[in-house]
């Protein structure tokens, strides 16, 4: 997989303290640290695309008794056909 | 890390409520066994109401079971089968219990509690209501 080099602007201070909090937080480089932030912004977003794509699925005034019938229903009939 | 039962994930996926919160604000927290899966898509007629195709299906459950919460395989729990089936009258709960009885947890979440014989259970395995789950990870509102 081929690599990109990024370059960003930050102002002094903010890369000092960057740099400051980097190895704490169990990073070896800013490399490292950014690599992970990338990631984590990346699934983040994934995840709210998750649960706009579950809109489809939603059925409304559903209750959670009304799942464990649901549930147990169709344990009941799997029982049933064995 | 919490064990979440059939009722609880089938909550998750078609309903929009504090199940959805809890479970979308606390990452690497929700385990299930594969079987909990395999069982909701078997049945998948029953909820789906044809909004998906099987194919689009299989592919938002597969980004569930991904993100949101994590199918342990059955090697991992099937050695506790024949001990969860002596704690427990459902043969459907057998997994569930097992996984519980395999890794460290901090409890089954269902919806379910009373399906559950309590005293056979404990101090083993921990049963938890969506309160009790609520106290042990409280959720932002946003």
């Amino acid at each position: 997989m081929g690599e990109t080099q990024v370059i960003f602007r930050v102002d002094e201070q903010m890369l000092r303290k960057l740099d400051s909090t980097i190895e704490v937080s169990g990073f070896k480089t800013r490399n490292e640290w950014f690599r992970n932030a990338v990631r984590a912004f990346l699934e983040d977003m994934e995840r709210r695309n998750v649960i706009r794509e579950l809109r489809k699925l939603t059925v409304k005034g559903m209750t959670e008794e009304d799942i464990v019938k649901m549930v147990n229903e169709w344990r009941r009939n799997g029982k049933a056909g064995k | 890390m919490i064990i979440v039962d059939t009722n609880v994930i089938m909550a998750f996926l078609i309903t929009k409520g504090i199940t959805e919160k809890i479970i979308t604000q606390h990452r690497d927290t929700f385990i299930t066994p594969d079987h909990c899966f395999n069982e909701i898509w078997k049945h998948r007629n029953r909820w789906n109401n044809r909004n998906y195709s099987d194919t689009e299906l299989r592919n938002v459950m597969g980004k569930v079971s991904r993100l949101f919460i994590y199918p342990v395989s059955k090697d991992v729990y099937s050695q506790f089968e024949k001990e969860a089936s002596k704690l427990i009258d459902d043969i459907y709960d057998i997994p569930i219990v097992a996984l519980a009885l395999a890794v460290e947890n901090d409890g089954i979440w269902t919806y379910d509690t009373k399906h559950f014989k309590k005293e056979k259970l404990s101090p083993k395995i921990r049963l938890l209501s969506t309160r009790e789950v609520l106290e042990l990870h409280p959720t932002k509102s946003k």
